[in-house]
């Protein structure tokens, strides 16, 4: 599922349906609510998924997709054809994960307990708390973890997604790696 | 925790794929904290790789989305602010033109003729 979603969003709609959605997002630009309601339909799977990746609760994802789409339609000027919809899209989502993220409290971040601890092959017991230890990141840390090792991206397609800097991505990562290096050495 | 250690675990750490230097890839083979480190490392990654709510949008998802797209004030005000930009610049450009046109105004010489009544008044009107 990851690779395809990267796939995705890195391959341009090919012919028609590109052609459709450039006029959909042409129409929407007009004013015409119908127009949005199609692309929100067109994207809303994608939006769903990426968005879980960060967010557990269905209420959660549901809530922070609907706030892309508004943010999508309220910024629909800004929006240039020279780049797929779908990326302009993404670069919404992503940033309203990192401020949904960033402005939870700290007793919002503990994930759900319902998780079954994974095992791994090389030590069984490993497994054991490490979805309560993840939680114990900063946002910030883990949402970088997460485009890194959970969506498999590299330092500059997180910076091209987000519209960061490549350093500022990289000097991010660099801290959330320490950080979880110490979180997991301090385990007993 | 010695250096080799300390070594063996940035390096593990940074590795995104978990491929290390053949020289510190035998390290936690002498080294149960390391080894340790290591295994919890790899659950912690594979937790991160799992971790996903698995949530599809209903049927209603767009319908909701199209409520909150009526309500919201902004998209109103922008919408509004869209529709009236030719206006808008169809005004400056009839602005600008007038300007452009109109013939400079002549100087005003108001004050000086206000001081030489002065001056008059002064000297009695002399010179």
């Amino acid at each position: 599922m990851t690779l395809a979603w990267t796939l995705e969003m890195s391959v341009d709609a090919p012919g028609e349906a590109a052609r459709d959605e450039a006029r959909l997002v042409r129409a929407a630009l007009r004013g015409a609510p119908d127009a949005f309601s199609k692309l929100v339909r067109l994207h809303q799977r994608r939006v769903f998924r990426l968005i879980g990746r960060f967010f557990r609760r269905r209420e959660d994802v549901e809530d922070v997709a609907q706030d892309v789409f508004l943010t999508a339609w309220r910024k629909l000027s800004t929006y240039r054809a020279e780049s797929p919809f779908e990326h302009w899209l993404t670069r919404i989502c992503l940033n309203r994960c990192y401020d949904r993220l960033r402005r939870q409290r700290p007793d919002e971040r503990v994930l759900d307990d319902r998780i079954e601890p994974r095992a791994t092959a090389s030590d069984p017991t490993a497994g054991i708390e490490v979805e309560r230890l993840l939680a114990k990141l900063e946002p910030v840390d883990r949402f970088i973890l997460l485009l890194l090792h959970g969506e498999g991206l590299t330092v500059a397609e997180i910076a091209g997604r987000l519209g960061w800097s490549r350093v500022n991505v990289k000097v991010r990562a660099h801290r959330a790696r320490s950080r979880l290096r110490r979180l997991l050495e301090s385990r007993p | 925790m010695n250096a080799a250690c300390d070594r063996y675990r940035a390096r593990l750490g940074a590795a995104v794929d978990g491929t290390l230097p053949r020289e510190l890839e035998s390290h936690p083979e002498g080294c149960a904290e390391c080894a340790r480190f290591a295994a919890r490392l790899a659950a912690a990654r594979e937790a991160l790789r799992g971790h996903h709510a698995n949530v599809e949008p209903d049927a209603g998802f767009a319908a909701r989305v199209a409520v909150r797209l009526r309500r919201d004030p902004a998209v109103d005000l922008g919408n509004a602010a869209l529709r009236l930009l030719p206006v808008t610049l169809m005004l400056l450009a009839v602005l600008a033109w007038i300007a452009f046109r109109s013939e400079p105004l002549p100087a005003d010489s108001s004050s000086e003729d206000v001081l030489g009544w002065v001056v008059a008044d002064s000297t009695g009107g002399r010179p």
